[in-house]
């Protein structure tokens, strides 16, 4: 019994010959066996089937080479007498030798201390039920293993189902993509939490967006520190990062701005504001450029005309190729509301499973995918969230997402940028996903990139951001809604910058660039995040909030959200702002929109 | 200010009260006298004396000469009546005519004062406004501004102020309010967001509810932004003045009206208010809803009951309550997982020190246990409450335990738990928890069946008339114990009665027949039986022994057993005639329904159920006793801004020549041209008006050097002031008594007062000894008798304690000595009078008055120091933390002593700001009248043995209410002379202070640690699953900390030395206002520093996959923010040059 209980607590069985012979062994060679099986378990976790073959290979084999060829076995399998199943695995644990021998050592000196009396600690049934609580938790595990590669088997093979004859155009259209690599923090993060990070960072932004400004008001702001001298001057220039709003009791808007060197403090008059001249939705941490006149005591400006360093408008970009581009975002694999469904209906439609000419052409002429961000669940992103995974294992989620990828037609590439419940670091910028992930995807065409990041998709200068920012905007800009993302998006472009207000609910790292800051006059930008899809251009650049594949939650249904689901918006790439270019895959029927 | 005893009391008491108001009027005039000397923001004792609810109300709320109108309603028609009478009242201008909305404010605060008897801040703080607005209509209607601190009013007066507020507007003449659609779908977001943003309601409304609700309730219930959080449909709506959660209407609505409906009902009904009718709809709509719940649940019931068994073995399914264990902190033990074998074992009854949500616990568990259960630590209980704190109780069943050489013991004393505590394997069981019958009546609990307890046992005997030797009740010998059962034909002693349900019938069998292969012997003079231990067999039949929790020793590979008569008996074994009674075995075993049953069947005598239900608890926070500090620590109000450093210390400054400007009440001194922050010039003693306020640079040289002068002390050492007053005047405190603080090693609280915090504790009764006081002192504060009625001559006799008496822990009688020098120093050196306490020793104390003050209320209790005792805890009577709006499992609250009330605190130093003036003496009461006490008192029961009947009937699990008629309670003796003496007690203690005094958790220091004990006591204790323990707080404690303060650093405000903070840091890099460098708020450091230890944690208990993972993500993600990619990549590259 003594025997049989060692090795339960291993967490192997004996067969019934083995136990016979193992009795026979003296202590010293039990000993042995049990730290080599305990050494082997932690390579492969599994419950052990000990029979006269294993316990060969145990005697006799020495413990690298057992690791080396056992590792990944499937003692289930072979216990319950199925074959064995190819089934990939991860050596997970990391030894801490140290400590382990350590504990061992200790158990070791207890034995002897102890070693008058020796009692078993479990009566019979204690055994017996430990032993079903074993065996039921490996079939509930088997079960779910089953399930899961049920489920891969399905996925593999989406791209085999569809019987098309489409001629695919964009096989022969050379992809061109090139990452702006200063606009990906990747591999380049520099911040170590000190407080000069966090001035670096700030005084970054305030540099760059600066320039832009002064550009677009063709002069030199003064410097803060001066103000003070030009008491009841006109017609002054400004530019600061707005460290705090408030308004008086007349109605007029208070803004104290921050140069490097010093502060001044904006008065925004109401009349002026109501007239429209000048905007009332300064936020916290935007920089602004501001001409008026100094107050007579110095103090302070009145404000005639806000100056923001807004893209500037121009024609929509647009290319001589019809090729089309596809948005997605907030996949969300691994939650039990991901819509797998609909999200293999699309990917089927990749694959040429159309009902019309239209959906034909799109599907041939569809060179690019760009994903914004937030690919699977992902695992702790909030309190609770394992209730509402059907996959609980992270790698597990990205490796499903991966074999999706996997099955859309060769000739597109896909870009791929993280979000907040990716496996990367919560803190914007956040840097590309992890080589453990990426290496899980088996496409060459694919581009991880940071988020946020700009690239030239084939002329395009398209801006990935998968939009944490916005939570916090749309509690500030009144114009802003969840509804109707563009008009959260419109507020970027007129700032340049990806989220202005520092402090609410989107953690900024602070490097010493700020990222957040759209450098380039972009032709495209992509946002997600919301969950609800929505088109527009502004100032000549193409706003995209894809959608998702997740169903309505549980917590959206509380706040009031109605998510958009399954939703794929598609530009033409050579149409844009014209009639017909921008279409939507809309729970399997393409259709134009704009 | 004429104070009788109005009380119903004896003689005796009546003298009692009378010392207590004598001296209290002795020691006012002591500080009436020093005040009036002008050194004070005022000249007079700014604490007014109450001697009853309706005086705390005049003193906290006003108007003036509302008292004495109160008292006569409220005799003539009840509370909550009169509180509605003497709204409408005040609306009427009896008290006074000004403007209308200011008649309704008052009116609406008196009436919930009434309410919460003049005790907690809600009438003060919990009503920000109340106003006359408009409806759409044009017509007017009223609206009570509702703020956080009503919180403290509890969900029944909350509602009731509603009320008030409906009878204040009808007496107006005022209309309904008319609320838009959108103001009433502002409510339903609201209570939705307030739930998944802030914090939960003990009530969930449906969307449904509150419309109905806000659409019929005829005032508008509103308020301030409590919480930072915005609305983001429904905003900017003209009436509504704020965008942000209302939190204390929300409150008022959910916890008040919604909640709390069927009272408002009763009320309406009783005094036929109109317009309420749709709250009885309502109303019928919820029973309906919750019927139908019940009645699925009695279904289930049933389905069980078929296989059930009747008699006392049969199994009771009690469902598991796991709320208590969803979170477990870091470092504080799971003592015992939910309704899990081996926990704590339910025990009825009260000794003098539980009771009141305080709960009894055998004190060499506390020891067995690491010492993370000390006399006050709070503990989170399964039921009946959720919460309660661990006293010492030495006459219940004590933990058995294994040790490591297999013997099994029953510790029941300290010294055996001393002594076995590092030899201890496996605890399995914990023992008893002592609840008292009023826990589950407060809680409505559902009674739960009694386990088999000596107290039972002799009721039993007694209805029976069976004759019986008290001893044999407590000490039984193991055959005495068969002899009696066989003889009485009565169930065998509780004692001996094992825990057969706890194991399988075959487990039985098996141990019957492995003890049946032993042989009577004698060790050590004593008859035992001895059985051998040397195959896996006998291996496993001594587990089951150990199961039972039948004691044995383990010698020479056999088992001894001194408990055999019992033991074997009840298997069938006929010891005396060594003669098996069981003939065939199988077809017992074939018929027994289950382990009770076949036991039953075996023995020659009844053998009742040990346990029902296993109670599962966990820690709460540890006790605490310590003198009250604001942070940083300082000795008086006197402002120096930053002038004294960070420390604050005024003598600094001034040997540096340093000052600062602060914002204070001034004037110029009309005599001698000087500044003079107080009312008399400390220059030259004019007195003069503090007509000037507002920023000057700080005279901190000429102050410091006058008060040392006026004082006679030349080198006072360090004494630390505060950087600026938080008052709305900012009239200073006089220097002075910052410096004799400091002298004497005392601080001061925020309102002038110098407090000791204790965690409270009832007691009920005492012994002299323990409390180290003479019987001679005690006989001279009216401690005359004992609770037998004998003159009182021994240290060790039991006597009542007078209700409002209390002892203090000795770090409090220590810390007061010093008070009390203070005070005279004070008295001598500053106002020029006679020392008043002359106390060198802590004995000193004793007779002496302090108050008694919990947090969240403005008024505090007149209480007298009888003794201390080595225990972090305040003593009192339940009816004195009662008075103090508290009950006893856990809270904690303060201690001062009465003139240093009188003299040093004043309403001009309390903040200015929402709940400044909570936590201030605002009103004192004099004498303690039960029945205006906190009515959870009510329900704790008096009585020195509970009856049979209610034994026999918690085996039904009845509501506590229907056996209500045969338990007395505090209610039944209300209003009369019984309310404050011969209140009975069903357990002796033999020291109410036993087992250790201060938790573990207190002395260990890092968090590794605390969480390594917390787990090996998790490890040690059967009932308890410590891989459970490592997830839930790894889960609960430590990732929410570590994600927490992630997002924390990376949106973190900064802050410099001087002071000033800022929400982002300044482009400049240093501080505008001073130019020092900046500070991060959220360092590294802090980011980090559970990393490690969850993650060791996560290794060594194997936690699950899903934890693992998540640590593994937010490791990476704080690499990501600390760790700088690039230096890496330059170092590797250079790395590679070298190569």
């Amino acid at each position: 019994m003594e025997i049989i209980n060692k090795f339960l607590d291993l967490e192997a069985l004996l067969s019934p010959t083995v136990y016979e012979k193992l009795k026979n062994f003296d202590e010293e060679k039990l000993k042995r066996l049990i730290q080599k099986i305990r050494e082997f378990k932690k390579y492969n976790n599994a419950f052990i089937l000990l029979d006269e073959k294993f316990l060969d290979i145990f005697l006799q084999k020495d413990l690298d080479e057992i690791i080396n060829e056992y590792k990944d076995f499937d003692f289930i399998f072979y216990y319950t007498g199925e074959e064995e199943k190819e089934k990939p695995k991860e050596v997970k644990k990391e030894i801490k030798k140290e400590t382990e021998e350590k504990i061992e050592k200790e158990k070791i000196e207890f034995v002897k201390k102890e070693e008058k009396e020796q009692f078993i600690k479990k009566s019979d049934e204690d055994v017996e039920e430990k032993l079903k609580q074993l065996i039921s938790k490996e079939e509930k595990k088997e079960d779910f293993d089953a399930e899961r590669a049920k489920r891969y088997e399905h996925i593999t093979k989406i791209k085999e189902s569809v019987n098309s004859r489409i001629k695919w155009i964009a096989k022969d259209i050379d992809a061109v993509i090139e990452i702006y690599e200063d606009s990906d923090v990747s591999g380049k993060s520099t911040c170590t939490g000190t407080i000069e990070d966090f001035v670096k960072y700030f005084r970054d932004r305030f540099e760059r967006l600066k320039v832009f400004i002064e550009r677009k008001a063709q002069r030199k702001g003064y410097p803060l520190k001066d103000i003070k001298k030009m008491k009841g001057q006109k017609d002054i220039f400004v530019v600061g990062i707005v460290s705090d709003v408030d308004s008086t009791r007349n109605g007029n808007l208070i803004v104290r701005i921050e140069d490097t060197e010093d502060e001044a403090t904006l008065i925004l008059p109401k009349e002026k504001i109501e007239a429209g001249k000048i905007p009332d939705d300064i936020l916290l941490d935007e920089v602004i450029g501001a001409i008026g006149t100094v107050s007579k005591s110095g103090s302070s400006i009145y404000v005639d005309e806000i100056i923001r360093p807004a893209l500037p408008p121009k024609e929509p970009k647009r290319i001589d190729e019809e090729i089309y581009m596809a948005f997605l975002s907030d996949i969300h694999v691994g939650s039990k509301e991901f819509l797998h469904k609909e999200f293999e209906k699309f990917i089927r439609f990749l694959n040429g499973d159309v009902d019309n000419e239209l959906e034909e052409k799109v599907v041939s002429r569809l060179k690019y995918i760009c994903i914004a961000g937030d690919l699977v669940d992902g695992v702790g992103v909030y309190p609770g969230q394992e209730e509402d995974l059907y996959e609980v294992d992270i790698i597990e989620q990205y490796r499903e997402i991966a074999m999706y990828l996997d099955q859309i037609p060769e000739h597109i590439s896909i870009i791929i940028s993280p979000g907040n419940h990716d496996a990367v670091r919560p803190a914007e910028p956040q840097p590309k996903l992890p080589e453990k992930i990426t290496k899980l995807f088996n496409r060459d065409n694919i581009y991880f990139v940071g988020n946020p990041c700009t690239l030239n998709i084939h002329g395009f200068d398209t801006l990935l951001y998968h939009g944490r920012s916005f939570d916090d905007l749309v509690g500030q800009i009144r114009a802003a809604s969840y509804e109707n993302p563009v008009t959260i998006m419109k507020e970027l472009i007129k700032r340049r910058l990806l989220c202005p207000t520092y402090g609410g609910r989107c953690p900024i790292a602070p490097e010493h660039k700020d990222y957040l800051v759209i450098d380039r006059d972009i032709d495209i930008l992509h946002t997600g995040h919301i969950h609800i899809n929505g088109y527009g251009i502004y100032r000549g650049v193409v706003m995209v909030n894809s959608g998702t594949f997740q169903e309505q939650t549980d917590f959206q249904k509380r706040m009031g959200i109605s998510p958009t689901p399954a939703i794929v918006p598609i530009i033409n790439m050579a149409k844009v702002g014209e009639k017909g270019h921008y279409l939507e895959w809309d729970r399997g029927v393409l259709e134009v929109r704009y | 200010m004429i104070v009788m005893v109005h009380v119903a009391c004896s003689e005796n008491m009546k003298k009692y009260f009378e010392n207590i108001v004598d001296e209290v009027k002795k020691i006012y005039r002591i500080a009436e006298e020093c005040r009036k000397k002008g050194f004070d923001p005022t000249d007079e004792v700014e604490i007014p004396l109450a001697a009853d609810m309706a005086d705390r109300v005049e003193g906290l709320v006003g108007p003036k000469g509302v008292a004495e109108r109160i008292r006569e309603l409220v005799k003539e028609l009840g509370k909550e009546p009169a509180a509605l009478e003497i709204a409408k009242e005040i609306v009427e201008g009896k008290f006074g005519n000004f403007d209308k909305e200011k008649k309704a404010e008052q009116a609406v605060r008196t009436a919930l004062a009434v309410l919460t008897e003049g005790i907690v801040a809600a009438p003060l703080e919990g009503i920000a406004d109340v106003k006359i607005k408009k409806n759409p209509d044009g017509t007017e209607y009223l609206a009570i501004y509702y703020a956080g601190p009503i919180r403290s009013a509890g969900g029944t007066a909350q509602a009731l102020s509603v009320l008030v507020g409906d009878f204040v507007r009808k007496a107006m003449g005022l209309d309904r309010y008319k609320p838009t659609e959108d103001e009433i779908e502002r409510y339903v977001e609201e209570v939705e967001l307030y739930q998944s943003e802030v914090g939960s309601f003990q009530y969930n409304p449906t969307a449904d509810e509150i419309r109905t609700a806000i659409r019929n309730i005829p005032i508008e219930i509103t308020g301030e932004a409590t919480d930072d959080v915005e609305v983001s449909g429904h905003r900017d709506l003209p009436r509504v003045e704020t965008n942000q959660l209302r939190g204390g209407a929300l409150l008022v609505l959910v916890e008040g009206v919604l909640l709390k409906a069927p009272k408002i009902l009763r009320h309406v009904d009783k005094l036929g208010i109109e317009g309420w009718d749709w709250l009885k709809d309502l109303m019928s709509k919820k029973e309906e809803k919750e019927e139908e719940k019940d009645e699925k649940v009695d279904d289930e019931e049933i389905d069980e009951e078929e296989e059930e068994i009747s008699g006392y073995w049969r199994d009771v399914k009690i469902e598991a309550n796991k709320k208590f264990i969803s979170e477990v902190i870091a470092g504080r033990p799971v003592f015992a997982h939910p309704s899990k074998v081996g926990g704590f074992r339910l025990r009825y009854g009260r000794s003098r020190n539980t009771g009141f949500a305080t709960q009894g616990f055998h004190p060499a568990l506390m020891y067995l246990v690491d010492e993370f259960m000390a006399v006050g630590t709070q503990l989170k209980t399964e039921r009946p409450g959720k919460a309660t704190c661990v006293v010492p109780v030495d006459s219940i069943e004590p933990p058995i335990v294994k040790l490591k050489n297999g013997d099994v013991i029953r510790v029941d004393t300290i010294e055996k738990a001393m002594d076995v505590r590092n030899r201890v394997e496996e605890i399995l069981f914990l023992g008893d928890v002592l609840v008292n019958y009023g826990d589950f009546l407060e809680n409505n609990h559902p009674l739960l069946p009694s386990c088999w307890c000596e107290e039972w046992y002799e009721k039993i005997l007694i209805a029976n008339n069976i004759e019986y030797d008290k001893d044999f009740i407590k000490n039984p010998k193991p055959e005495e114990a068969v002899k009696f059962a066989l003889e009485t034909k009565t169930p065998l002693h509780p004692r001996f009665t094992y825990h057969w349900h706890d194991v399988s019938k075959e487990d039985i069998i098996l141990l019957r027949n492995w003890l049946l292969k032993g042989k009577e012997d004698s060790l050590e003079g004593k008859k035992v039986w001895i059985v051998d231990l040397e195959i896996e067999e006998d291996k496993k039949a001594k587990r089951i022994l150990e199961l039972i929790g039948c004691c044995h020793l383990v010698r020479n590979k056999k088992v001894i057993i001194e408990e055999y008569y019992p033991l074997l008996y009840s298997l069938g074994f006929d010891v005396e005639n060594k003669k098996d009674l069981v003939e065939n075995i199988e077809k017992i075993l074939e018929s027994a329904k289950n382990s009770m049953h076949l036991i039953n069947l075996l023995a020659p005598f009844e053998v009742r159920r040990n346990t029902y239900v296993y109670v599962g608890a966990r820690m709460g926070r540890p006790e605490k006793a310590a003198p009250r500090k604001m942070k940083p620590p300082v000795n008086g109000l006197f402002p120096i801004g930053n002038a004294g450093g960070q420390v604050r210390l005024i003598n600094k400054a001034v040997e540096e020549n340093n000052t600062d400007d602060v914002d204070v009440s001034y004037t110029r001194c009309p005599n001698c041209g000087k500044i003079s922050l107080y009312r008399v010039c400390p220059f030259c003693g004019t007195k003069v008006e503090l007509d000037n306020f507002g920023r000057i640079k700080a005279p901190l040289k000429d102050y410091w050097y006058a008060a040392l002068k006026r004082l006679g002390i030349n080198k006072p050492g360090d004494v630390k002031c505060i950087k600026g007053m938080t008052s709305k005047q900012k009239i200073v405190e006089p220097l002075e008594k910052a410096i004799l603080r400091a002298i004497n090693e005392v601080y001061v609280f925020k309102d002038g007062t110098t407090r000791f915090d204790c965690t409270d504790v009832p007691v009920t009764h005492f012994k002299p000894n323990e409390i180290n006081v003479t019987v001679e002192k005690l006989r001279e504060l009216g401690y005359d008798k004992d609770i037998y009625g004998n003159e009182l001559v021994d240290g060790e006799q039991v006597v009542e304690l007078k209700p409002q008496d209390v002892i203090i822990p000795e770090s409090c009688a220590e810390y007061f000595v010093k008070v009390a020098n203070f005070i005279d120093d004070l008295l001598e050196k500053f106002y020029k009078v006679e020392r008043f306490y002359n106390v060198k020793k802590k004995e000193d104390l004793i007779g002496h008055l302090v108050i008694g003050m919990a947090p969240h209320t403005s008024a505090g209790m007149v209480g007298r120091i009888i003794g201390y005792t080595k225990a972090n805890v305040g003593y009192a009577h339940p009816y004195f933390h009662a008075a103090k709006r508290r009950n006893c499992d856990g809270d904690e609250d303060s201690f001062f002593l009465l003139l240093d009330a009188f003299l040093n605190f004043s309403k001009k130093f309390l903040p200015d700001k929402r709940g400044g003036q909570m936590d201030a003496p605002l009103v004192l009461t004099t004498i303690l009248d039960p029945k205006e006490v906190d009515g959870e008192v009510h329900n704790m029961d008096t009585m020195w043995s509970y009856p049979l009947e209610f034994y026999e009937k918690t085996l039904e699990m009845p509501s506590p209410k229907e056996v209500k008629e045969f338990m007395e309670t505090v209610e039944d003796r209300l209003g009369k002379p019984e309310q404050y003496e011969g209140i009975g007690y069903t357990h002796e203690t033999s020291r109410i202070d036993l087992g250790p005094k201060v938790c573990a958790y207190k002395t260990l220091g890092s968090m590794l640690e605390k969480t390594t004990s917390q787990l090996s006591v998790a490890k040690k204790i059967r009932a308890t699953d410590e891989r459970d323990v490592a997830e839930k707080v790894i889960q609960s404690h430590f990732i929410p900390d570590l994600i927490g303060n992630l997002r924390a650093f990376s949106r973190q405000a900064v802050r410099c030395k001087c002071g000033a903070k800022y929400r982002r840091i300044p482009l400049k890099g240093k501080c505008p206002k001073c130019g020092s460098n900046l500070i991060l708020t959220v360092s590294k450091g802090a980011v980090e520093k559970y990393m490690d230890v969850a993650e060791k944690m996560a290794e060594e208990y194997n936690v699950n996959d899903y934890i693992k993972q998540r640590l593994k993500i937010i490791k990476e993600g704080i690499n990501s923010i600390f760790e700088n990619e690039k230096s890496r990549q330059v170092k590797l590259s250079d790395f590679f040059k070298i190569g």
